[in-house]
């Protein structure tokens, strides 16, 4: 099966990972089914120790499809291989069914209404105090003289 | 015969179809069904999806009428030949599972639907690459259809358009599939200008049974649907009844479909009193300068008793008892020329301004209300508002309803005074409409006698004692909770009120002109755009995510259409209810 070794420049939450490619290579697992684990472990010969230091992302090939995983831990093992402990990129791996769907979004960078309560906000304790006069107050007085008839 | 056309926003295009009712009743009688729909846009081999979910939404609001159209058919190598008995067991099986099943098949099918690159024509149509089956083999039944295919094709003299087959493959139910069926559904939206709706139609097509029998062709008519209803589906639009949030005027019994009728008249501020106390021959008001007061002092206690005319007042008639009040109002009352004063029916040879009205008015102008952020903190609880009017006191106003945000807003304050009695009505207007009114006592009583002397004390003093309770009250109560503030617990701030009640004397003596004290949240500011980037900004709408970018939190998603099993979906969604950035 083929494999990708990658460095990931982009933390998990971002849908569309920014990768650049270390090494295009096959995993020595006999056999592999993406679904089978989400945490699988491959087995990879052909790395340096050098190279691993910069390897935290792994795509698989299976099918027609690519699979994404972050990489978790990287051990040397006795037999000369390289063993890899994976974690399935959901988002990475179904960005393009992800963005067709269509969901009710409550927080957005660009698309967003000030006018809804946000609870994340903080004020401090010292508010914003300020005064305004109108334009006319009463500065004429009068006397008033109340007689019978 | 007309082409109509539907928007499909996603797509960007329309989506319609012409098909006039003789043409129907072949395709009702003679077909299985013609899966056919058409662009009017030259599109090349594009799969939308998008185009089919609206069909779903069309679909789950169509209620189905199974007709079983054939059965027992005899398939050769290049045809199919339809029998012509009817096994009721089938039929009633199929009657039974009809209902529930159908409309389950368009609430969960994944439609997709290709665009024939060329112009319309049987064999594009029924080029089985284009067939989407599912888990069984090509049926070459639409061998059996080229007939009709053609026929129809060449009784639709529409313009060259490009034309779309739009059809699902969607197993039924567990023990449907037991007999090997597969549903084909083909989807024909067509309409004519005398009916003006829609017609749908699908085909259920089944696989060889075991035993060699089969049904190939059983047909679910559709009840018609209004044109407008699946236009408002089609175009996306939630249709009026559907929402009970919606604009409607029919209030539903169990609550929504209110008017959603936001129209305001304005309410003015009122006109002066017509009647007044003035000119009804009891009382008379003047308006005097302290000269003329002076004078009538004079007249009234300073007396020569040797003076037959002075003694005679005095016997019939004391002069002070006939003047009923004298006391200073903040406002220029109306009067007309000089009239001499008359006390007892005495002349007093005292002129003096007589008021021709006892009702003033006066305006204190308005003041432009400016949204300070213009966001959710310039209104309740975050901001507040407290005017202050001469001669009544500091006032709660809601900020709610003194920012806006679509307009500036103006408050404006007029009094209209009663310089008989002293009493003061305030008018808070926003855009001219009174919001508020406020009453106060504006005159400061002038004592003439010994009797008025303490009248005026004792009101004086209950008004003092009135307006330090209420300065005191919020201490009183406990309200300011000391103790919680030091141990940093955050609780909502006290409003404490600035002034009691201001009346009489000490409006006199307080200010005299109306201001606002706006008390606003101290918003702490992040680094330009960092809060924005990393956690976004409230928005609380409905988006297809591939619409947006950068960082979006959702609260509610129907993953739909994509393979991969729940464990991954449920992921998905607990990811994008946390916020990812696209």
């Amino acid at each position: 099966m083929r494999c990708v070794l990658y460095r990931n420049n982009s933390p998990e939450n971002h849908l569309n990972k920014e990768l650049t490619q270390i090494l295009n290579t096959n995993i020595f697992n006999k056999s592999f089914d993406p679904f089978d684990s989400l945490t699988p472990v491959i087995l990879i010969s052909g790395v340096s120790a050098k190279t691993t230091v910069g390897i935290n992302y792994v795509m698989l090939n299976y099918g027609d499809k690519d699979y994404y995983y972050y990489v978790d831990n990287i051990r040397f093992t006795t037999n000369g291989l390289y063993e890899f402990k994976l974690r399935f990129d959901s988002l990475m791996t179904y960005k393009e069914d992800i963005l067709k769907q269509t969901a009710l979004v409550t927080r957005q960078e660009y698309e967003y209404n000030m006018f809804l309560p946000d609870n994340s906000l903080k004020t401090t304790q010292v508010p914003i105090v300020t005064q305004k006069l109108f334009p006319y107050g009463f500065d004429t007085d009068s006397y008033i003289l109340v007689v019978q008839g | 015969m007309s082409f109509r056309q539907y928007k499909i926003p996603e797509f960007g295009g329309y989506v319609g179809v012409i098909i006039d009712d003789e043409l129907l009743q072949k395709v009702k009688e003679v077909d299985h069904g013609l899966p056919l729909c058409a662009y009017n846009q030259p599109i090349s081999d594009i799969f939308l999806t998008s185009v089919g979910l609206h069909l779903r939404e069309v679909f789950e609001r169509v209620n189905f009428k199974l007709t079983v159209l054939y059965q027992r058919g005899t398939q050769t190598e290049d045809s199919y030949i339809p029998g012509d008995g009817i096994d009721q067991s089938i039929l009633n099986y199929l009657q039974n599972i009809h209902k529930t099943s159908i409309q389950s098949v368009f609430r969960n099918a994944s439609f997709q639907i290709v665009i024939c690159e060329k112009q319309f024509s049987p064999n594009v149509i029924y080029t089985p690459n284009l067939q989407m089956r599912a888990g069984c083999e090509q049926v070459p039944f639409y061998v059996k259809s080229n007939g009709l295919m053609g026929q129809l094709y060449a009784d639709i003299q529409t313009p060259p358009v490009h034309r779309m087959m739009g059809s699902v493959v969607y197993p039924l139910d567990y023990d449907v599939r037991q007999t090997h069926m597969q549903l084909l559904s083909g989807v024909i939206i067509c309409n004519t200008d005398m009916t003006d709706q829609l017609w749908f139609s699908f085909i259920i097509e089944t696989d060889y049974s075991q035993d060699g029998r089969d049904i190939v062709g059983y047909r679910s008519e559709t009840t018609t649907i209004d044109i407008t209803t699946v236009k408002n589906i089609i175009d996306n639009q939630i249709p009026e009844s559907e929402d009970p949030y919606g604009e409607g005027d029919n209030p539903n019994p169990d609550g929504g479909d209110g008017t959603k009728d936001d129209t305001s008249d304005t309410v003015d501020e009122p006109e002066i009193p017509s009647l007044s106390a003035v000119n009804t021959g009891f009382i008379s008001l003047f308006n005097p300068t302290r000269s003329q007061l002076n004078n009538l002092q004079d007249y009234i206690y300073g007396n020569d008793w040797w003076n037959i005319y002075d003694a005679l007042k005095n016997i019939v008639i004391n002069p002070i008892q006939c003047v009923l009040g004298l006391h200073i109002v903040p406002v220029e009352p109306p009067v007309s020329g000089l009239v001499n004063v008359k006390l007892g029916g005495f002349d007093s040879g005292i002129d003096m301004p007589p008021i021709t009205n006892q009702f003033v008015k006066k305006d204190c102008g308005s003041l432009l209300m400016q949204p300070f952020y213009n966001t959710f903190l310039d209104f309740q609880p975050h901001t507040q508002v407290e005017i202050y009017l001469p001669f009544i006191g500091s006032k709660q106003l809601d900020s709610d309803l003194l920012f806006s945000k679509k307009n500036q807003k103006y408050l404006s304050v007029s009094y209209i005074f009663d310089v008989l009695n002293g009493i003061c009505v305030a008018f808070v207007k926003v855009d001219n409409s009174v919001m508020y009114t406020f009453t106060g006592q504006c005159s400061v009583l002038l004592p003439l006698t010994q009797l008025n002397q303490n009248n005026t004390v004792n009101f004086q003093a209950t008004l003092g004692t009135m307006a330090v309770q209420m300065k005191q009250s919020p201490i009183q109560q406990g309200f300011m909770l000391p103790g919680l503030i030091e141990t940093g617990v955050t609780i909502a701030k006290q409003n404490i009120s600035k002034t009691g009640s201001i009346q009489g004397d000490q409006g006199y003596m307080s200010n005299r002109t109306p201001y606002l004290t706006i008390t606003r949240p101290d918003l702490v500011i992040n680094p330009a755009g960092q809060r924005q980037k990393m956690i976004g900004y409230p928005c609380e709408q409905f988006y297809k995510l591939g619409d947006l970018k950068g960082y979006t939190k959702i609260s509610e998603v129907h993953l739909q259409n994509i393979q991969a099993p729940s464990v991954i979906l449920n992921d998905i969604e607990t990811q994008l209810k946390a916020g990812v950035v696209i």
